[in-house]
């Protein structure tokens, strides 16, 4: 989750006046210099019936000249309006990332837990845009490896594709509607052994809070349905969630991510699960950065065996191109 | 040895051009060629005169204006210094260094004209071939750079590295910096626009066209306007009810606090993209 960039509804405005400039005739430039010259005035909000006479021409009405007037709008300088950067409609990003983890309880279970360490690789394209002004998609693509250094013959990798589109509110920018498809594979021996399919679909809706001290809260709500070539494996969720941002330096940003969920799987099995993540990122550059989280689990079920909780930490290297 | 002939010569062509700032000519005196009321000559040990028009200064003199006073000097190498009310500026006879004091200036050095250095009580600006704006004011300095580029020394900075700002580009920086914050981007066509060192009445015209450049690349360069401004002088960034609208013009009052007729209130700001009001 990262601090939402500005939405700029004039930039919307400005290629629709710049589409009409195109297709306006050449007998109308007469009427779009009168527009320049009304624009100029109003930038300068002058309205010359209001202002005195002045003969000298020094922008001072010659019923002031003279006076010791204080003058705290002077613009000798100007008005500085700040810019942004133009927020684009299209995106794409690849990414990729390495990290090693290491875990008191790798096999996720309550029976004589076992920990151990992992090198997780992660390469995989993003592509994002809008639609309309409220309504935004997303697709993405992502291959990961997970390669354990005692117990290898849990090594396997995951393909997952997916796409969704989210929608805000005109009236209330900060609420957001989401909905999204996603498959996943996953496989052993190189890709080529696959043991796990399972597909997703989940609708949810958030809410942000973003303060002027560049930190961005959220909570929300997301329920998926999950549909799985192994039925005892197959399960729908329904969880809160809730998070923070913080951009603590121009280079260091804090996260925080909680979520709460109950786990309803096609067998009979019932869990609640509880995460908490705490991250913290350091940027280089826009493109790489070094991040390192810590990650808590507790999983209560009705059935004993899934009793369990892990402990996670780790951290690696991420790169990203966008394009 | 023919073929060694037009190299050495291309060679002396290129070390001269590289090296021709440095053998620019100093600034010898520059003339007053604009008074709006209160401006004075500061003449040293001796109590600041009223500028006369034409008037030619010296390293040794200064100048200084009153409140909604403004002047403008040409130097003999067709540097532009215009300076906006309540500033104190002075350059130093045989070098290309300036000062500002406080107040602001708008300053435009011809290319090839050899740059200037002009220091604030902040930070030391070298230019060349640029026009900038500057501001000294009661413990900050601004730098806005509309073309060309500048590269300016935090004085706070000891190890004096150099940053560079380029045009379309704002730096403000308390006077105890110890380095150069990033710079902020701004919109030029709107600034030029509603600055009276830009765009106001002046006896020597700006060269715009370099400025214009600016102003077109900039809206290629895939920025659009924020909902943030600054009015004026200063460094209080006001928050536009909506993203480009500009803010209504600061309301200029009497000495006991009251509207000054004649002069528009606020009134609403208008949109930049929109065309006009």
């Amino acid at each position: 989750m990262t601090l939402p960039s500005f939405r700029s509804p004039s930039g919307c405005r400005a290629a629709l006046v710049l589409a009409g400039c195109l297709a306006m005739p050449c007998h109308a430039q007469s009427a779009a210099l009168i527009d320049q010259a009304r624009l100029r005035s109003a930038l300068l909000n002058v309205q010359p019936e209001l202002l005195g006479d002045d003969e000298d021409g020094d922008g001072v009405p010659d019923d002031i000249e003279g006076e010791a007037v204080e003058t705290p709008g002077d613009l000798d300088l100007g008005v500085q309006l700040i810019m942004k950067p133009k927020e684009r409609a299209r995106l794409l990003r690849l990414f990729a990332t390495t990290q090693a983890y290491y875990t008191d309880n790798v096999r996720l279970t309550n029976y004589n837990p076992q920990s151990d360490a992992y090198l997780f690789t992660e390469v995989g394209a993003r592509y994002e845009g809008k639609l309309t002004e409220e309504l935004n998609f997303e697709a993405t693509v992502r291959q990961a490896f997970f390669l354990y250094d005692e117990f290898s013959r849990f090594d396997f990798e995951s393909l997952n594709a997916g796409a969704g589109i989210s929608y805000k509110l005109p009236q209330h920018p900060d609420l957001m509607f989401f909905s999204r498809y996603n498959c996943e594979r996953l496989t052993t021996d190189d890709l080529s052994d696959e043991f796990f399919l399972n597909q997703t679909v989940s609708a949810g809706l958030q809410k942000s809070w973003v303060t002027p001290g560049s930190s961005l809260y959220y909570t929300g709500y997301a329920s998926s349905f999950g549909f799985a070539n192994q039925s005892a494996a197959e399960r729908d969720e329904h969880g809160l969630y809730g998070g923070a941002h913080w951009q603590l330096t121009e280079c260091i940003e804090a996260d925080l991510y909680g979520r709460v969920a109950f786990f309803d799987y096609d067998s009979g099995q019932h869990d609640v699960n509880y995460m908490l993540v705490p991250s913290l990122t350091y940027r280089f550059s826009p493109w790489c950065e070094l991040n390192a989280s810590l990650s808590y689990v507790l999983n209560q079920s009705n059935r004993n065996r899934f009793d369990y909780d892990a402990f996670t930490a780790g951290g690696g290297l991420g790169l990203k191109v966008q394009f | 040895m023919k073929a060694r002939l037009p190299l050495a010569a291309t060679a002396a062509i290129t070390l001269l051009a590289l090296a021709s700032p440095l053998f620019a000519s100093p600034l010898s005196e520059a003339q007053i060629t604009y008074i709006v009321k209160d401006v004075r000559t500061v003449d040293p040990q001796k109590a600041p005169r009223p500028s006369k028009l034409r008037e030619k200064l010296h390293s040794q003199q200064s100048v200084r204006t009153g409140i909604a006073s403004r002047t403008e000097l040409l130097f003999t190498d067709n540097t532009l210094t215009r300076i906006g009310a309540n500033s104190h500026f002075s350059f130093t006879e045989g070098t290309r260094n300036m000062e500002l004091k406080n107040g602001v200036i708008l300053l435009q050095v011809p290319k090839g004209a050899g740059g200037a250095e002009i220091r604030t009580a902040a930070v030391t600006a070298a230019v060349t071939g640029t026009t900038i704006m500057l501001e000294a004011g009661p413990g900050f300095t601004k730098l806005i750079v509309l073309e060309g580029s500048a590269w300016i020394t935090a004085h706070g900075d000891k190890r004096k590295r150099k940053t560079n700002v380029k045009a379309g580009q704002e730096v403000i920086l308390p006077n105890e910096a110890k380095q150069v914050p990033p710079p902020v981007m701004i919109h030029l066509d709107v600034l030029v626009k509603t600055s009276t060192l830009a765009s106001g009445k002046w006896a020597v015209k700006l060269d715009k066209a370099l400025i214009d450049q600016a102003i077109a690349q900039q809206s290629r360069k895939g920025f659009a306007p924020s909902n943030l401004a600054i009015v004026g002088p200063g460094s209080n960034v006001v928050q536009l009810p909506e993203a480009g609208r500009l803010p209504p013009q600061p309301l200029r009052v009497g000495p006991n606090g009251e509207p000054i007729p004649g002069f528009p209130f606020n009134g609403p700001g208008t949109n930049p993209g929109s065309g006009g009001p």
